[in-house]
């Protein structure tokens, strides 16, 4: 009661002025007299009224009138000016940008278009995070090398991703079996590419990795042998892999960013041995379609579908590093990174965008997938895992994604993802 | 804790009632018509203004400090109840209207201005001399336009701005169109021109730089060239350019729209409460003036050539993003419809799920405007209650209706044929772009006269005339001079009292009149007479009037307040208070 009173009286105090005013509306109020009768600026009871305000926004202010003094002597010294400059060039063939993943953590990507020659595009990336994490990528891709429909794309990778989650293979992994190790790869890739009309790309490339699975970083976690073998787990130890495909990528959307019609088709398939060994071997198939429809002005529906298949060749094995994978910031993003593996995996959603400002696009979506140990003979609408949740999309003036602010719920968690500049790694 | 809350209530009941006591009465000294803010000052310091810093002050942290001002959060629940107004101007004279001063004249509201002066605006010259060369002194390294800096052969400095690429004339119209309208509406602006001028006089001067990645480095005859290269010629070989005169005096920065001049002993109003300000924001409505920021004012230190004082005037500038320009490109929709980042709109769009849809959203006519002359101006969608600036702008927050009818009433003086008169001086050299760029200008003024003059009492230019015998009250129906309404079947309902009220009389006319006396008889005299009372205060009565036009609810009042000694008297308007 007695701060409902506070409350009301402060509201009196401040109409107090007006009421009184109108009591007698013979007299020309205050405000309008002549101003050099008057005090300078506003009356008291309207000072007063400024004070809570000032008091709580002060040490905002404070702490940004370093900001405020830094930011005039960068735009005095064109400071902004020279590095975009530097790192970028004007007719945008060059151009740095920083990025951010959970995943990969923090760093920085480079594109350049036309090295060296017309047609001829680099892009490199670099990012380290907590626990010695780091993601280092460069690509090199020229589409009509050999002839104006025939190219070549190189690409070397690293990867150390020192605390993976493991939670063992199949749709019913528990939660209680997570275990954690070391991920660390080297992937260098080399191949032709196709260009098929304006929107096709055909793709054949071999790929040599190198993976290692070591002990992980994350303490709080039990290692990935104090749970599981190299029996249970193929690849326990990591495997030099040898692989070839081709693959078949169709972007129909209108526009990147904030696509509204159109869509993207990708068939992929794979086979890949173990180098200088007989233990590994498996071929892979991945189909993955999306669909915008524009339902009324910039209000659009996503739909995607994504399916995998994984064989083993003979009496090989598949290692678990290349089997499908559900969880994670593209697929079933209401669970942790990797939640699920098995050989094949199936995943179907639905995401609903509107833009709320011409760079800002919010959207909810909902997600259904499994894995399965085979697709085809076990293929069954139980078992399949859900998520939903919403976000924020930011993109820049290019129409290019610069920032995802997302939430995600699953059953097991709810997962906030925060990531800067995604997609860079695209050639 | 509670002590401390209570002693600061106390504090502040107690100086909100002393405030409240400082109510003047009516005075009979001249109506105020300057403020004399010319006095003798020392050279202010040069204030500079961060540009992004500006837009993320008054976005974010301005925002946030308006919400805990009690008094603004106060006012803002106490209109939605109906018990309290906006926070009024400060500096309006009794007869609510702006005085003269260094920020503000008087001009074509009050004293119509011929066509001719219309056309000239601020103008001495037509633009630069063009009987010797112009040298380039400096490049221009601020705004979005290409241009430099020239002195020509009389000594004058200018700034030439050029229009952009694929937009031939947009930019250099909308800054001389809305240059010579402020200036009509009585603002300080720059004296802007469209001029068009041989290459040839061009000089590169040994001052003269250009910016690149940052470094600023000496112009070479290959920048100038390649800066020139896309602006197409005329059959006589001259090409189109904005000259905007550089004004007179010492630029000592910008000035805000919040806040005072620590430096400016002058400066005694806080500019979000200044009706000049405040009322600005009608004006810019209507020349879809969305970049109305701090960065496009100017405050000069200039020399008062009758006084001698050294003071500080003050500009708006940089009229380039107005009517369908913004200033490289045309007006995109969003602009005047909703600020830049704008959380009312995000968050009813986010709330809404996208199923609210902003009225504007469907516009596409800036991607490929009709006349890429004009940019893209439009009055369909236009709504002068709904209108906003790029960022928020505090006086344009403050304004109350008072200040927002002011600005109509200046932006209604504009006649059809001033409109005209104006846009002429642009050079369109497509008669139908012209054409276009006044039907939306009239029609857009025309909503803005439609909607504040139903928001408040239209009634204005009080005065008092005899006819023969007759002494009358006259005054003016804005709405029905500026043919919104009919003159027909208007009824003006007045009650005329003795200013302490009680005693009153109502009467109702067909003409904007109050017959006061005739002949010395009436109920003035008849009161004056009985009262007895030597006091020339006293002799202070008031009316109070309200408009009635058919098929329409009673207007709000008008409270005229005037000095009556007696029908042989000078009588005169002391007064007037406007209902909001």
């Amino acid at each position: 009661m007695r701060r409902l009173g506070q409350v009301l009286l402060i509201i009196l105090i401040s109409f107090s002025h007006v009421i009184s005013g109108e009591k007698d509306r013979s007299d020309i109020p205050d405000e309008q007299r002549p101003v050099e009768e008057r005090e300078r600026g506003d009356s008291v009871p309207e000072t007063l009224g400024k004070v809570p305000g000032a008091l709580v926004s002060f040490p905002l202010k404070l702490l940004f009138t370093g900001a405020r003094k830094t930011a005039r002597v960068l735009d005095d010294n064109g400071v902004v000016l020279r590095v975009t400059d530097w790192l970028t060039s004007a007719d945008g063939k060059r151009k740095v940008r920083p990025i951010f993943t959970p995943l990969s953590g923090g760093g920085l990507a480079f594109k350049q278009n036309d090295l060296l020659k017309p047609g001829l595009r680099l892009r490199a990336s670099a990012s380290i995070g907590v626990r010695t994490r780091r993601d280092f990528f460069i690509g090199l891709r020229d589409e009509a090398l050999f002839h104006p429909r025939l190219g070549f794309e190189a690409s070397a990778f690293h990867t150390r991703k020192p605390d993976e989650d493991f939670f063992g293979i199949g749709n019913n992994s528990s939660e209680a079996n997570e275990t954690n190790y070391l991920h660390r790869e080297n992937n260098v890739r080399l191949g032709v590419v196709s260009r098929i009309g304006r929107r096709s790309l055909f793709s054949m490339l071999a790929t040599y990795s190198d993976v290692r699975i070591g002990e992980g970083r994350d303490r709080d976690k039990p290692s990935l042998d104090s749970l599981f073998t190299s029996q249970t787990v193929p690849g326990f130890f990591g495997a030099d892999v040898f692989s070839t495909g081709a693959s078949f990528y169709r972007d129909t959307k209108d526009t990147n960013g904030h696509p509204t019609r159109g869509g993207e088709e990708f068939i992929a398939f794979e086979v890949g041995y173990e180098r200088g060994g007989s233990e590994f071997g498996y071929h892979k198939a991945t189909a993955d379609f999306s669909r915008y429809f524009n339902l009324f002005y910039k209000r659009v529906l996503a739909l995607r579908v994504r399916a995998e298949v994984t064989n083993s060749i003979g009496d090989r094995r598949i290692p678990f590093f290349r089997m499908s994978e559900l969880g994670g910031q593209e697929l079933l993003r209401g669970y942790r990174p990797v939640r699920f593996r098995d050989r094949d995996m199936a995943l179907a959603g639905a995401e609903y965008r509107w833009q709320v400002q011409h760079f800002a696009i919010a959207y909810l979506f909902v997600e259904e997938g499994r894995v399965f140990s085979d697709l085809i003979d076990e293929f069954s609408l139980k078992g399949f895992r859900y998520s939903y949740g919403g976000g924020l999309r930011l993109i820049g003036k290019d129409r290019n994604l610069i920032t995802i602010i997302e939430w995600a719920k699953s059953r097991e968690q709810l997962r906030f993802i925060f990531r800067l500049n995604v997609g860079v790694k695209k050639l | 804790m509670h002590k401390v809350l209570r002693f600061f209530l106390f504090c502040v009941v107690a100086a909100s009632l002393s405030g409240c006591s400082g109510a003047k009465k009516l005075t009979l000294a001249p109506i105020k018509t300057f403020d004399p803010d010319n006095g003798n000052i020392p050279a202010p310091d040069d204030k500079e203004e961060n540009q992004i810093w500006d837009i993320m002050d008054m976005t974010f942290f301005y925002q946030v400090e308006k919400v805990l001002d009690l008094n603004w959060s106060a006012r803002k629940v106490g209109k939605g109840l109906g018990l309290a107004r906006g926070k009024p101007a400060d500096n309006v004279n009794a007869l609510d209207e702006v005085p003269n001063s260094s920020w503000y004249t008087n001009r074509h509201y009050h004293d119509r201005m011929s066509r001719a002066e219309l056309r000239r605006g601020p103008n001495t010259s037509p633009g630069p001399d063009q009987s010797g060369a112009w040298t380039i002194t400096a490049g221009k390294f601020e705004g979005g336009t290409t241009g430099f800096t020239i002195k020509d052969g009389r000594g004058d400095r200018y700034l030439l701005k050029f229009d952009p690429p694929g937009f031939q004339e947009m930019g250099s119209s909308a800054e001389v169109i809305s240059t010579k309208i402020l200036h009509a509406c009585g603002y300080f602006v720059p004296q802007n021109s469209v001029v068009y001028f041989d290459p040839e006089l061009l000089q590169i001067g040994e001052t003269a730089k250009v910016a690149e990645g940052g470094f600023k480095r000496k112009m070479t005859p290959a920048d100038l060239e390649a800066l020139l290269e896309p602006i197409p010629r005329r059959a006589d070989g001259k090409m189109r350019t904005m000259a905007s005169k550089f004004v007179n005096g010492k630029p000592v920065g910008v000035w805000n729209y919040i806040g005072m001049r620590s430096d400016d002993p002058n400066d005694l109003v806080y500019h979000q409460h200044r009706r000049e300000l405040r009322g600005l924001r009608t004006i810019s409505s209507w020349l879809s003036d969305e970049d109305r920021r701090a960065a496009n004012t100017l405050a000069v230190y200039t020399t008062d050539p009758e006084t001698g004082h050294k003071y500080i005037q003050h500009y708006l500038i940089d009229m380039g993003s107005t009517l369908g320009s913004n200033n490289i490109i045309p007006h995109a929709p969003k602009y005047g419809n909703e600020y830049l980042i704008d959380p009312r709109t995000v968050g009813l769009q986010f709330l809404t799920l996208g199923f609210w849809v902003k009225p504007w959203e469907f516009e596409t006519g800036h991607l490929n405007p009709e006349f890429s002359s004009v940019g893209y101006y439009e009055s369909r969608i236009f709504d002068p209650d709904d209108w906003y600036p790029t960022y928020p702008n505090p006086a344009f927050e403050y304004a109350t209706l008072r200040d927002v009818f002011w600005g109509a009433k200046i932006v209604m003086a504009f006649s059809d044929e001033d409109i005209r008169s104006i846009v002429a001086e642009a050079q369109l050299t497509d008669p139908r772009a012209e054409a276009y760029l006044i039907k939306t200008l009239i029609e857009r003024r025309d909503k803005i006269g439609r909607y504040w003059f139903s928001k408040m009492n239209p009634l204005d230019k009080f005065d008092f005339a005899r006819q023969g015998t007759i002494l009358k009250l006259t005054f003016r129906d804005l709405a029905v001079d500026s043919d919104l309404e009919k003159e027909e079947g208007v009824r003006y309902i007045h009650t005329t009292s003795y200013r302490a009220g009680g005693v009153h009389r109502q009467s109702v006319s067909g003409k904007p009149e109050v017959v006061i006396s005739e002949n010395g008889t009436g109920f003035l005299d008849d009161l004056i007479a009985a009262r007895g009372s030597k006091k020339e205060r006293d002799k202070i009565f008031s009316t109070s009037i309200q408009v009635e036009r058919p098929g329409r609810a009673l207007s709000k009042k008008v409270d005229v307040f005037f000095y009556y000694p007696g029908f042989s008297g000078e009588p005169r308007v002391v007064g007037v208070v406007r209902e909001e």
